[in-house]
């Protein structure tokens, strides 16, 4: 894996993406008016879509998990974008960001369904409706927990991954038919690779909704 | 619980088995390095307190405020449209009754102006007819009168003519009185023929 070859690029690029997320809501926000231009227009437009989603899935007061979710969404999608740079590297083609996204977003999850219940409403909420069935209920509903960081940290390190593997396989295949021409094979991978970058970075964000949703929402599952 | 024991023991034994495998860790194998998650975590925390400190608190406030700001304007509106609605209702209500009253001011006019020309009619007959019976009773007067005359001078011609035919055998005052009694003897029509 990419990792073994340069486990420190990744933070380079990580930090990139984290530059440029800083200062563009910096520059967007730093003098806001009641007629916005373009910039503040651009960050209102972003940061009230990614309400409505949030509020959408998580419900009524889904509103103070905007922050979280938005800096999610916003983090997986520019960091998938940058991998279609050439020479950059999409920090989510790291397992070890994906990880990290991964466990942030469990710790985050259990920590507002504890806030939300108390540490015994959320061991009852583990242990199921039936009292009897508990015994069984609980290692399966704590394995599940446990399952979800690892599924979405896998399944966005796949995706971006392989992505990036196969748009590196088909740049490399840019003399294989005509030996003088270079023939730019991974352009329609990286044009795909624009819809899955968003993709995934929704994908994300909305499992984490629906995660908030469960362990911090009135509803049960 | 015995369930999940026996789950975390199999991937326990798994995760040793592939370590004396010779290929490393499972999480070695999958490129994880911890100091990495820990950086990235790091970077991801340290973007998200800045982006909800420098991008979704005051954007979020401030299309709370404009959206607080528009109910409010909207309300206003609502408010200033509704006035003017009862205004304008107001407003027609009054023209109606000002037309009314005009109109009810005109049919007074009209009635008014009616009833003065009856009267004014009314005087110019009383006028008219006193006029007439002034004329028939001065016309009246007048043919006395002049029946008057004609009688004194018929007499006189009479008397003149008699005198002249019998050379005087009477004196003037006993002709005249007898002229004067044969005159009065005579009926009206004989002195209105007379006269014509």
């Amino acid at each position: 894996m990419e990792a073994h070859a340069a486990p420190w690029v990744i933070l380079v690029w990580s930090g990139v993406v984290i530059a440029i997320l800083g200062v563009i809501s910096y520059l967007g926000t730093r003098k806001l008016r009641p007629i916005p231009g373009r910039l503040q227009n651009l960050l209102e437009f972003a940061v009230e879509s990614l309400n409505n989603f949030v509020v959408g899935i998580v419900g009524p007061g889904g509103e103070k998990h905007t922050p979280f979710v938005g800096a999610l969404f916003l983090y997986i999608l520019f960091s998938n974008l940058i991998g279609m740079v050439p020479g950059a590297m999409a920090p989510t083609a790291s397992l070890n960001t994906t990880v990290a996204l991964a466990l942030l977003t469990f710790i985050y999850v259990q920590y507002h369904g504890i806030k939300a219940h108390g540490v015994i409403g959320r061991l009852k909420h583990l242990a199921g409706p039936i009292p009897a069935m508990a015994p069984l209920m609980f290692p399966i509903e704590l394995i599940g927990e446990l399952a979800r960081p690892l599924s979405l940290s896998i399944r966005l390190f796949g995706n971006i991954f392989g992505e990036e593997q196969v748009i590196v396989i088909l740049a490399g295949l840019a003399y294989f038919v005509l030996p003088f021409v270079a023939v730019p094979y991974q352009f329609p991978m990286m044009v795909f690779g624009l819809l899955t970058s968003t993709v995934q970075a929704l994908v994300f964000s909305m499992l984490a909704c629906v995660y908030i949703r469960l362990s911090a929402g009135e509803d049960e599952h | 619980m015995g369930t999940l024991h026996s789950i975390v023991t199999a991937a326990l034994v798994a995760a040793e088995e592939a370590h004396h495998a010779g290929g490393g860790g499972l999480l070695e194998q999958l490129g994880i390095q911890f100091p990495l998650i820990y950086a990235q975590a790091a970077g991801f925390l340290a973007l998200f307190f800045f982006l909800r400190q420098f991008a979704f608190r005051p954007v979020l406030s401030i299309l709370d405020t404009r959206e607080e700001e528009i109910r409010t304007r909207y309300a206003d509106a609502e408010k200033a449209h509704s006035t003017a609605e009862q205004l304008r209702r107001d407003y027609e209500t009054r023209i109606a009754q000002i037309e009314a009253e005009a109109r009810d001011r005109i049919q007074d006019g009209i009635r008014e102006g009616q009833a003065m020309r009856a009267e004014l009619l009314a005087q110019a007959q009383q006028e008219r007819e006193r006029i007439l019976q002034q004329g028939h009773r001065e016309i009246a007067e007048e043919r006395e009168k002049m029946i008057y005359l004609v009688r004194d001078q018929v007499a006189n011609m009479a008397v003149e003519a008699a005198g002249r035919v019998i050379s005087r055998s009477l004196d003037e005052a006993t002709h005249r009185a007898l002229i004067h009694e044969f005159l009065e003897d005579l009926p009206a029509s004989a002195g209105g023929e007379a006269r014509a």
